[in-house]
């Protein structure tokens, strides 16, 4: 338990480190940059009064050391300025669009793991298989596809074509005053589901299946190759065939004491893969105009909105650097050969 | 004579060189008889050569290159537009030819770039160890740490979107592979006997590195190259959809696809194919490096 | 005289690889006897672990069992329907391996992997099976138990990882136990220890081992009767005594005098010349004709048929052709 927490805090004090120094960079980025900041902050038609009346307050005409720990100090406050487009505070725009991002990656995240694990293992098991060859070349195209074209696609497909789901939002408008749902997470299948809100939560779930789809395309082709892999690898061990020799079942052998060590690499790449996630929300959600974050930071981005950028860029390292840590506390805790130091 | 003419230099470069031109008739076998890496190769082909001689083999090439013809907007695919025209006119199927060279290049450019920033940082930090591997390996960790493709939009965001800018931004974020890869493999070729033998009869390191240790590294340098064209395919095209890379009116096949895309529910050709053209070039190259990996088989390096 | 506890009758086993088929074992026919230690002796790639796997119905793919019968205590193993197979395995035969460092599943317990043999052959309750457990790790030697119980595999040395094994095997105090070279990766100090290990409990189990080894001097100290495989094929089949002592086949002539004594003073070491046929399935000849020094034209014709010498001692050699008597005859005990 010692060693345990030993390690935590060791991992914590160097993502610190690394968060500072991502930090570091995105702000000499935005500040160096664009010739004037000031500027960029009032817009096209300000006057030279204006602009240095801004450059004051904003403490831009300080030395570019100090701006950053100005900025630190304020980000360790949780303020993160007001971003240029809409005037309100980044943070306010971040908790805001949270949840449906979250929602949106929780739902992608968890589509690919478990298909992607389950053909992953049957695939492995039943290697040279018609099914073994299919997985393989889904897989394949998992992780070819561009996102952006499979949202268009399915897009045209599930909803020009048959018909089936619809392709913008969260949530039909029209239910937002019928049905409305109780905001407790702001995690509107959690919510609807939890105050018995049957109507909007179909509703709902029925929105966030071709986004989730999506999203989940890239992660899955990913997880399902790397638990072949692993699972192939398993199987030829040794303490496989002393299973087999002792009687134990095969679907036993397969589904748990195989799995059991494969689960350390697959879970690494579900952690890499939510890398890939995070950034597939932004075309996800852009081309199904899902109100997240991603829509919001790609319209920053657009406008060259910095601080809404640079907020953006620190709360979605925070948010990565966290979740590899409990990837790798899980990985200790699967496999006991892994020593924590 | 120096040294490093002395016998292990030369006994080692004569057996390597025949395994390597074994090794290379052997793939070039095993490539022809599997259809789906012969498919791959095959679509690799086909795609420098539009890259090359694109605006030759266009329809209409100067559409292709952004002449708009307005009077034949939205033309459904048909025997004179094969794949339909788009919002201004322009036939797809030319745009998509002409746009196969920005498609090529950029890959190409970026992966030049990052191994040859990468590979030489990740020797060093292999190889002399102590103070500058630790610099170098938590410079890496910082890269690391963070998505590459955010991290590659906040720098094109910064810099400003462009095509160049965009394969800056994509270099940047790509080089710590490229310095991990090279230092896992020196680190466990340093350990190996042979480097000892040279060291002891006094190679220089230089020489060491250079000769012994970075051929080593090709091949898996290779096949990850291999995949990582096209990856850097598709992260060019979707920095082009958002709109953070090249801009209109190039045919940049990302570019396309959003400009398609309020269109899409009608005419739909005009998104569909450019993103076909995306997908089927990064599953050839995908299959291809998947293919040179399972019989180059890095895995020893790990 | 009893009847055997094991009998492999004309085993044929194939590999099927991309490169065409690979007759591993070509025809071997043995019996072992209820409460002997057997050995299996040959050289690396002659077929006894594909004989030992085979007899439990492990062989790993792309091998199959093209012929032959393997009956245990009159029951064709060959014949079960797969869910008697399994409840033989383990139940009934229980084979312990050459490496145990990765015999064991490195991600779960000592004691849970104990724990689920035991209650797959013998059901009961998991504390039931607990203490089973723990009472087998102590019959093999291993101290502290319970405490073991709850250790990872990656904690225990080799030799104290072969005593779990080797308890694990006897849990459901199998009728045969197949011991695949099992000292063979383990310290010269341990190995001796094991091999006391294994006999001791065999005599006190009365438990009938089937132990393969390439390893002469560990026939020669542990095995009841002994057969040596060359090239897939039983060649010698004997008490150990007769067999070292009266050799009969070339090729055991060949191996008994190249162990090293250190009592003598040698000029060279002696080794066998040549190498192992590497497709002896599809030859029709003796098959260590080409090595052979008492080679003539009759070993070129067609493959010896084992011809008895002695007591329960057969040699598949053209040599003793005629010394007895033709044909297989009943051995008595």
């Amino acid at each position: 338990m010692l060693a345990k927490l030993d390690y935590i805090l060791k991992r914590l004090v160097m993502s610190a480190l690394v968060l500072l120094g991502l930090s570091i960079i995105t702000f000499t980025l935005a500040r160096v940059v664009p010739s004037d900041p000031a500027a960029l902050y009032i817009g096209p038609r300000a006057r030279p009064e204006q602009i240095e009346a801004i450059t004051i307050k904003l403490g831009l005409d300080k030395p570019l050391y100090v701006q950053y720990l100005y900025y630190l100090r304020d980000a360790l406050h949780g303020d993160l300025q007001k971003s240029i487009a809409t005037k309100r505070p980044v943070v306010q725009e971040i908790t805001e669009r949270l949840p449906s991002s979250v929602e949106l990656l929780v739902a992608g995240m968890s589509l690919a793991t478990l298909v992607g694990v389950i053909l992953g293992v049957l695939s492995a098991r039943l290697q040279g298989s018609p099914f073994d060859v299919l997985v393989r070349i889904l897989s394949l195209v998992g992780v070819s596809l561009p996102a952006f074209w499979l949202a268009l696609l399915l897009q045209i497909i599930f909803y020009r074509h048959l018909g089936w789901f619809p392709i913008t939002g969260r949530l039909d408008t029209t239910l937002r005053f019928t049905h409305p749902i109780e905001p407790i997470t702001g995690l509107y299948l959690f919510d609807s589901l939890v105050t018995g809100n049957w109507v909007a939560f179909k509703d709902v779930a029925w929105h966030i299946v071709l986004p989730a789809v999506t999203l989940a395309a890239y992660p899955m082709g990913l997880v399902a190759r790397m638990t072949r892999a692993t699972m192939l690898e398993v199987l030829s061990q040794d303490y496989i065939r002393t299973a087999r020799a002792y009687g134990v079942r095969d679907l036993f052998v397969t589904g748990v004491y195989a799995l059991k060590n494969a689960l350390g690499p697959t879970l690494t790449v579900v952690g890499l893969s939510l890398a890939y996630a995070l950034t597939g929300t932004f075309f996800v959600e852009l081309v199904f105009n899902w109100p997240g974050l991603g829509t919001f930071t790609v319209h920053s981005l657009l406008k060259v909105d910095y601080p809404a950028i640079m907020g953006v860029t620190l709360f979605a390292a925070v948010g990565y650097v966290i979740v590899n840590l409990i990837v790798d506390l899980l990985q200790t805790w699967i496999d006991p050969r892994i020593s924590l130091g | 004579m120096q040294a490093s003419d002395v016998v292990v230099s030369k006994d080692q470069d004569h057996p390597s060189e025949r395994l390597a031109h074994r090794r290379l008739h052997y793939t070039v076998r095993v490539i022809l008889r599997d259809p789906l890496a012969f498919f791959s190769v095959l679509v690799i082909v086909a795609l420098i050569i539009l890259a090359l001689f694109g605006p030759w083999i266009a329809p209409y090439p100067e559409q292709g290159k952004g002449r708009t013809n307005v009077p034949e907007r939205f033309a459904s695919p048909s025997a004179k537009y094969w794949l339909g025209a788009d919002q201004l006119g322009r036939d797809v199927l030319s745009r998509i030819i002409v746009g196969s060279s920005i498609a090529l290049r950029v890959p190409m450019i970026v992966v030049i770039l990052a191994v040859a920033v990468g590979a030489p940082l990740g020797a060093l930090a292999g190889y002399v160890g102590g103070w500058l591997d630790n610099l170098i390996m938590r410079l890496t960790d910082l890269f690391l740490a963070f998505p590459s493709l955010l991290l590659a939009v906040a720098i094109v965001a910064a810099l400003g979107p462009s095509l160049t800018n965009a394969m800056i931004a994509i270099a940047i974020s790509w080089w710590p592979w490229y310095a991990r890869l090279v230092r896992g493999v020196t680190l466990s070729l340093r350990e190996r006997y042979f480097v000892e033998a040279a060291r002891s009869i006094g190679v220089s390191n230089r020489t060491i590195v250079l000769r012994h240790i970075l051929p080593n590294c090709v091949t898996p340098i290779l096949v990850q190259a291999t995949i990582d064209f096209g990856t850097v395919i598709l992260a060019e095209g979707s920095l082009a959809f958002i709109g953070l890379g090249t801009q209109p009116p190039a045919p940049d096949w990302g570019l396309m696809v959003s400009q398609g895309r309020s269109y899409i529910l009608d005419q739909w050709w005009i998104s569909t194919f450019p993103g076909l053209a995306i997908f089927v070039s990064v599953l050839a190259f995908n299959l291809l490096g998947d293919t040179l990996r399972d019989i180059l088989d890095p895995r020893q390096y790990r | 005289m009893a009847e055997p506890s094991l009998r492999i009758e004309d085993l044929h086993v194939s590999f099927f690889t991309l490169t065409g088929e690979v007759r591993a074992i070509n025809g071997v026919s043995l019996e072992v006897y209820p409460g002997e230690f057997f050995g299996l002796v040959g050289e690396t790639g002659c077929g006894k672990t594909v004989t030992g796997l085979a007899v439990l119905g492990l062989v790993p793919k792309p091998g199959r069992i093209t012929r032959g019968r393997i009956l245990l205590k009159g029951r064709d193993l060959l014949r079960l329907p797969p869910r008697e197979m399994r409840r033989v395995r383990g139940g009934d035969i229980a084979m312990i391996f050459q490496n145990p460092s990765t015999s064991l599943n490195p991600v779960f317990t000592i004691g849970s992997q104990l724990v689920r043999v035991i209650r797959l052959h013998q059901g009961g309750s998991k504390s039931q099976a607990e203490k089973h457990a723990c009472e087998l790790l102590e019959a093999v030697g291993l101290p502290e138990a319970e405490h073991l119980m709850q250790a990872y595999p990656h904690e225990l040395s080799g030799g104290m990882l072969q005593r779990v094994m080797i308890a694990m095997a006897f849990s459901s105090r199998p009728s045969l136990l197949i011991a695949d070279e099992p000292t063979t990766a383990l310290d010269v100090t341990i190995q001796a220890q094991i091999l006391a290990l294994l006999r001791d409990l065999q005599s006190r189990f009365d438990i009938t081992t089937l132990l393969i080894t390439h390893d002469l001097g560990i026939i020669a100290e542990t095995c009841d009767r002994v057969a040596v495989l060359y090239a897939g094929q039983v060649a010698e089949v004997g008490p150990t005594m007769d067999i070292f002592n009266n050799p009969g086949h070339p090729y055991t002539q060949g191996l008994i005098h190249a162990i090293p004594r250190p009592d003598r003073e040698v000029g060279h070491l002696a080794a066998i010349p040549g190498t192992v046929p590497s497709n002896p399935g599809f030859l029709s000849h003796c098959l260590f004709a080409p090595r052979c020094p008492h080679a003539w034209e009759r070993c070129w014709e067609a493959q010896p048929a084992p011809f008895p010498v002695g007591e329960g001692h057969r040699v598949a050699c053209f040599l003793h052709e005629g010394s007895l008597l033709h044909a297989s005859q009943e051995v008595p005990s």
